[in-house]
C-alpha cells in the first residue's frame, strides 16, 4: 500500500475514534422519549394512533384541556373561559389575546373555524367525534378573540370532545401555503410536517421516517414554558432494544412499555417504573348467535372466565379487574356491589347450563355439552401480535372445558379481522377499547349501542332499552340524572353479558431516576413541557 | 452474441418480469379475505370514510382495472400512489427507506466478501490443519446462528456490556441528506466527524448480516478451490517449479472464484431481503420494516412498490454475475455458437 493509501487508512480510523466519541450515550442538554413505533401522521385531521397523538398534543393547542392529572375536570388552553348554554347546544369559548403560531403569527377565532370545518371537510378517520355534534356551520366567529360552537344536537361529552387531538388549532396561512384543504382527503404536507402550524410548547424540528423525530422548544409559548430544550425520540421497535437503552442510561423515558417484559428492567438501579391505571379497557365480544343467543349461555361462560389468574399471569399484575362498559376513574362508573358483577364460579356456571337445558354428551365433566343436536361452543379471534389477548384466549379455553363448552381459538391479523367480524363469519373477537375522550359515552355508544356493537364487533347485540338510555345519556345535562342512566346501563350489560369484561389496564410508564417533572393523566398523552433532567 | 447484445436483451427481459410480479402482488392481495379500507380507517370509521378510502384505491374495481390505474400511474407519472397507513407518497417513502437497507446490504456485501474468500482460500490451502478447523468453524456458526440471536448477542456484548458500538440508529449527527446513503452524504458534507458517528452505528448491523454470508462464502470457496488445486493443469503448474503464489492466485483462484460468484448474486439479494429482523432490532430506518408493517396491513401501495423495487434489484444484481462470468472467465461466452 502506497504512501496515500496509508493516509486514507489513517483518516478512516481518525473518524471513526472521532465518531465512537460523539455518539451520544446520554447526552446532556435533551432528553430521550423512546417511540415503540412511528407515528402515523403529524396531523391533527388525520392522525388517529397514539404515537401520533404523542406528536400532536405536544406541538399544537386545543381550546381546553384537562386540569394536570385529573381527567374529569377541564382546564384552560386556548380559551380562557368558556360558557355552555342552559339548553347545552351552544358554547362559547373566549380566546387568550396573547397566543402565538409557531411562525409568530396570532391566533384567532378563525383559526378555530378553519380547523373544525377542515376536520369535517377533509372527512378523515377521527372526524366523526366533530362530526357527530357539529356541521360547517356549526363554528362561528363572534370577535377575533370569541367563538360560538351551536352544536347540532346537544352532546353532554362535547367539552371532552374538544380535549382531543383532532380537535387542535392549526394555522390557516401555514395549511393554505401548503396544499389547502381537499375535500376527503389527507394533506400529505400536513402528515409529515409542522412548519409553523402548531402553537403547542414544542416545535416539530425533524422527523426523519421510522428513525428519529426531534422536538424544540418553543421559545415564544404563551404558556409556562417547556423545561427541556430538545426531546429526541427515536423510534425502537425491538423491546429488547429498548430494555438495554433504558438500562445503559441512553433512554429516559417510555411510556407503555409492555407488561410482559417489566421484569427485564426491575432490579436496575437508574429506573424507576410506574404503573398507574389507564382508561383501556380488555374485554371478550360474545356474539349473540347460535348457542351464544342464549342469555344464559353468556352468563355462563362469563362465570368461567378465571379472572384473577388472569389478572396475575397474564398481566402479571398489571392492571384491574374491569366490570362493565365504564372504567373505574370515569364518570359514570360504578363499583358494582356483591353479585354485580361475574366472578369465577364454575359450579354456577354449570347450574346455568344445566338449566338451560344444555346436557352433558356422556359422564358429567367429559366431553361437551349439547342440546337439539347443537355442540355447546363458539370460535374466538385472537389478533395475531397481542401476545396478551392469546394467552387469556388460552387460560378461559382451559377453563372452558370444566362447563363443556368447546371454545375454538382462531389467530388473525387485524387487517383480516374486520371482515371476519363483519360478516359474522366468526363467533367472539378477543377484544378491547381504547378511549378517545374521557366520558363514558365514548365507551357505551360504541361498544353497547346495538348498531356500533355489531359494526366495530360483529356481536349482533340488540337490546332497545339499552339504546334509548345511551341516547338518552348523550345529551343529558344534569350531572346526577346522566350518572343514574349509566348506572342502568351498566346493570342491563351485567344481565345480558353481550361481553365477558376482563380488565383495566396499565400504562407501565419507565423513567431514568434523573427525570423530573413526570405527571400522568389517563386520557391524555404524554406531556413533555415538564419533564426535566436533573444533574 | 455480443456482450452488448446480451445485456440488452437481458434488461429487456426486466419488463415482462416485473410484470409478472406486479399481477402476482395483485392477485394474492385480490384473494386473500381482508378488509384493507376498514383496517386502514379504524374501527370507529363510518362506513362513507371506508366507502371514500375503497374508491380512492379503486378497491371495489375489478383486478384488472386496479393493474391498468397502476400501471398508468407509475408509467405516465412515476406515481407509487400514496401509502394509507404512513400517509406519505410510496415514491417518497422508498427513497427515504432505500438507501438505509442498501447502504446496510452493500456494507455487509463487501465485508463478507473480504473475510469470507480469503479464509475459505487459507482453509483450503491448510487443509486438515489448525487454520482449517478454525475457518470450518467459523463459517459453520456463521451459517448456522439464527440472524436475530446473533444480533441480539452483539448488540448485548458490544452496546450493553462493552459500551464500544451504538445499540441502534444510523446516525445521531445532523447533517443535509443529498442521497440518503449517511455515509456518502457525510462525505459530501465534508463532515468527517459525522462520517465517524455512521461508521460506528454500522458496524454491529453489517457484522452481523455479513457474518451469514461470510459463513457461506468460506464454504463454497474453500469447496471450489479443494478441487481445483487438485486439477491437472495446477498440478502441471506446480510440476513446472511455478512459484507457488502464481499457481495459487493466477492458475487456481481465478478458476477457483467462480462458484463463489454464482452465490453472491443470490446472497445479495438475500442481505437486502435479509434485513427484516435486523432493522427491527438494530432500529434501522429500511426498506424490511416498512415492507414488514405494510404487510401486517394491507397496506397494497406500499406492498407493491417495495416488492417491485426488490424485483428489480435482485433481476440486475444477477445480471451482474452473468456479465462477470465472462469477464472473469473468457472461456464462457454468452450464448456463444457452438463450434
Amino acid at each position: 500500500m502506497g504512501r496515500k493509501g496509508n493516509w486514507l487508512v489513517l483518516g478512516l480510523v481518525v473518524s471513526l475514534v472521532i465518531g465512537m466519541a460523539s455518539v451520544g450515550f446520554g447526552a446532556t442538554g435533551k432528553l430521550v422519549y423512546l417511540f415503540y413505533g412511528e407515528p402515523g401522521e403529524a396531523d391533527p385531521a388525520t392522525a388517529y394512533d397514539m404515537r401520533s397523538s404523542t406528536l400532536i398534543n405536544n406541538v399544537y393547542d386545543r381550546l381546553l384541556t384537562y386540569e394536570g392529572s385529573d381527567a374529569t375536570k377541564f382546564a384552560p388552553m386556548l380559551a380562557e373561559r368558556w360558557e355552555v348554554s342552559a339548553d347545552g347546544k351552544t358554547i362559547t369559548f373566549h380566546l387568550r389575546k396573547d397566543a402565538t403560531f409557531h411562525d409568530g403569527s396570532a391566533l384567532t377565532a378563525e383559526d378555530v373555524r378553519y380547523s373544525f370545518n377542515r376536520v369535517l371537510t377533509m372527512n378523515q378517520p377521527p372526524s366523526w367525534m366533530l362530526s357527530q355534534m357539529m356541521n360547517q356551520d356549526s363554528t362561528v366567529v363572534v370577535d377575533p378573540y370569541t367563538v360560538e360552537i351551536h352544536l347540532t344536537q346537544a352532546y353532554a361529552a362535547a367539552l371532552g370532545v374538544l380535549t382531543h387531538t383532532v380537535a387542535s388549532i392549526v394555522n390557516s396561512a401555514v395549511v393554505e401555503a401548503n396544499g389547502g384543504i381537499v375535500a376527503d382527503q389527507e394533506s400529505t404536507w400536513m402528515n409529515q410536517n409542522e412548519g409553523g402550524a402548531g402553537s403547542g410548547p414544542y416545535m416539530l424540528k425533524e422527523w426523519i421516517p421510522a428513525e428519529r423525530l426531534t422536538f424544540e422548544r418553543f421559545d415564544g409559548y404563551w404558556g409556562k414554558k417547556a423545561i427541556t430544550k430538545t426531546i429526541e425520540c427515536p423510534i425502537v421497535p425491538e423491546v429488547g432494544t429498548r430494555v438495554l437503552m433504558l438500562r445503559a442510561g441512553d433512554a429516559d423515558v417510555h411510556d407503555q412499555f409492555p407488561e410482559t417484559n417489566v421484569a427485564d428492567l426491575e432490579g436496575a438501579p437508574n429506573l424507576t417504573i410506574l404503573t398507574p391505571a389507564t382508561f383501556n379497557i380488555d374485554f371478550i365480544a360474545l356474539g349473540c348467535r347460535g348457542p351464544m343467543a342464549e342469555q344464559a349461555v353468556r352468563q355462563a361462560v362469563s362465570y368461567a372466565f378465571p379472572y384473577a389468574m388472569a389478572l396475575e399471569f397474564v398481566y402479571n399484575g398489571l392492571a384491574i379487574r374491569s366490570t362493565g362498559p365504564i372504567p373505574s376513574g370515569m364518570f359514570g362508573y360504578v363499583d358494582p356491589a356483591a353479585g354485580g358483577r361475574y366472578d369465577y364460579n364454575i359450579v354456577k356456571a354449570n347450574q346455568l347450563l344445566d338449566a338451560a337445558g344444555w346436557k352433558w354428551a356422556g359422564a358429567a365433566g367429559e366431553g361437551y355439552r349439547a342440546k337439539d343436536g347443537v355442540e355447546l361452543g363458539m370460535e374466538v379471534l385472537a389478533p395475531i401480535g397481542e401476545e396478551v389477548k392469546m394467552q387469556e384466549a388460552l387460560l378461559w379455553q382451559d377453563s372452558l372445558r370444566q362447563i363443556g363448552f368447546n371454545l375454538k381459538i382462531r389467530e388473525i391479523v387485524y387487517a383480516m379481522m374486520y371482515r371476519t367480524v363483519r360478516n359474522h363469519d366468526t363467533d367472539g373477537i378477543m377484544s378491547g377499547w381504547l378511549p378517545d375522550y374521557a366520558d363514558p359515552d365514548n365507551y357505551v355508544d360504541a361498544i353497547c349501542n346495538s348498531g356500533n356493537a355489531d359494526a366495530i364487533y360483529g356481536n349482533q347485540y340488540n337490546s332497545p332499552a339499552m339504546d334509548a338510555l345511551i341516547l338518552q345519556a348523550k345529551s343529558e345535562i344534569d350531572v346526577a340524572k346522566r350518572a343514574d342512566l349509566y348506572r342502568q346501563i351498566q346493570e342491563i350489560s351485567f344481565q345480558d353479558a353481550p361481553y365477558i369484561w376482563v380488565s383495566q389496564r396499565s400504562n407501565v410508564v419507565i423513567l431514568n431516576n434523573a427525570v423530573k417533572g413526570f405527571y400522568y393523566n389517563p386520557i391524555l398523552p404524554i406531556d413533555f413541557s415538564t419533564l426535566y433532567k436533573e444533574g | 452474441m455480443r456482450l452488448s447484445t446480451y445485456i440488452v436483451r437481458r434488461v429487456a427481459m426486466l419488463v415482462p418480469v416485473l410484470l409478472g410480479v406486479l399481477v402476482l402482488i395483485f392477485v394474492i392481495a385480490y384473494v386473500i379475505p381482508a378488509d384493507p379500507a376498514r383496517a386502514w380507517a379504524g374501527p370507529r370509521a363510518r362506513a362513507e370514510q371506508v366507502q371514500a378510502l375503497e374508491e380512492r384505491y379503486h378497491l371495489n374495481d375489478p383486478i384488472y382495472t386496479q393493474i391498468g390505474i397502476y400501471l398508468k400511474n407509475v408509467l405516465l407519472h412515476f406515481d407509487l400512489g400514496v401509502s394509507p397507513t404512513t400517509g406519505r407518497p410510496v415514491r417518497d417513502d422508498l427513497k427515504a427507506f432505500f438507501p438505509a437497507t442498501f447502504e446496510l446490504a452493500m456494507c455487509a456485501f463487501f465485508l463478507a466478501i473480504a473475510l469470507g474468500i480469503p479464509l475459505g482460500v487459507i482453509s483450503a490451502l491448510r487443509r486438515n490443519r489448525p487454520t482449517d478447523h478454525f475457518s470450518r468453524v467459523v463459517a459453520l456458526t456463521g451459517v448456522s446462528t439464527p440472524l436475530f440471536w446473533s444480533a441480539l448477542l452483539l448488540q448485548f456484548l458490544f452496546y450493553f456490556k462493552l459500551g464500544w458500538l451504538p445499540a441502534m440508529g444510523r446516525s445521531t449527527i445532523d447533517i443535509t441528506r443529498y442521497t440518503g446513503f449517511v455515509l456518502i452524504d457525510s462525505v459530501l458534507n465534508w463532515n468527517w466527524t459525522a462520517f465517524g458517528d455512521a461508521a460506528i452505528h454500522m458496524i454491529l448491523p453489517a457484522a452481523t448480516l455479513a457474518f451469514y454470508s461470510m459463513g457461506y462464502l468460506v464454504r463454497i470457496t474453500r469447496g471450489s478451490m479443494l478441487e481445483i488445486l487438485e486439477a491437472e493443469y495446477v498440478i502441471t503448474a506446480r510440476a513446472k517449479g511455478l512459484p507457488r503464489k502464481i499457481v495459487i492466485y493466477r492458475h487456481a483462484l481465478k478458476n477457483a472464484i467462480i462458484p463463489p460468484l454464482t452465490v453472491l448474486g443470490v446472497e445479495f439479494g438475500w442481505l437486502l431481503g435479509g434485513t427484516v429482523l435486523l432493522e427491527t432490532i438494530f432500529a434501522w430506518p429500511g426498506m424490511g420494516r416498512y415492507a414488514a408493517g405494510s404487510i401486517v396491513m394491507v397496506d397494497l401501495p406500499a406492498v407493491v412498490g417495495y416488492t417491485l423495487v426488490v424485483a428489480m434489484i435482485m433481476l440486475l444484481s444477477n445480471l451482474v454475475v452473468d456479465i462477470l462470468y465472462s469477464v472473469i472467465d473468457p472461456r464462457i461466452r454468452v450464448g456463444g455458437k457452438r463450434r
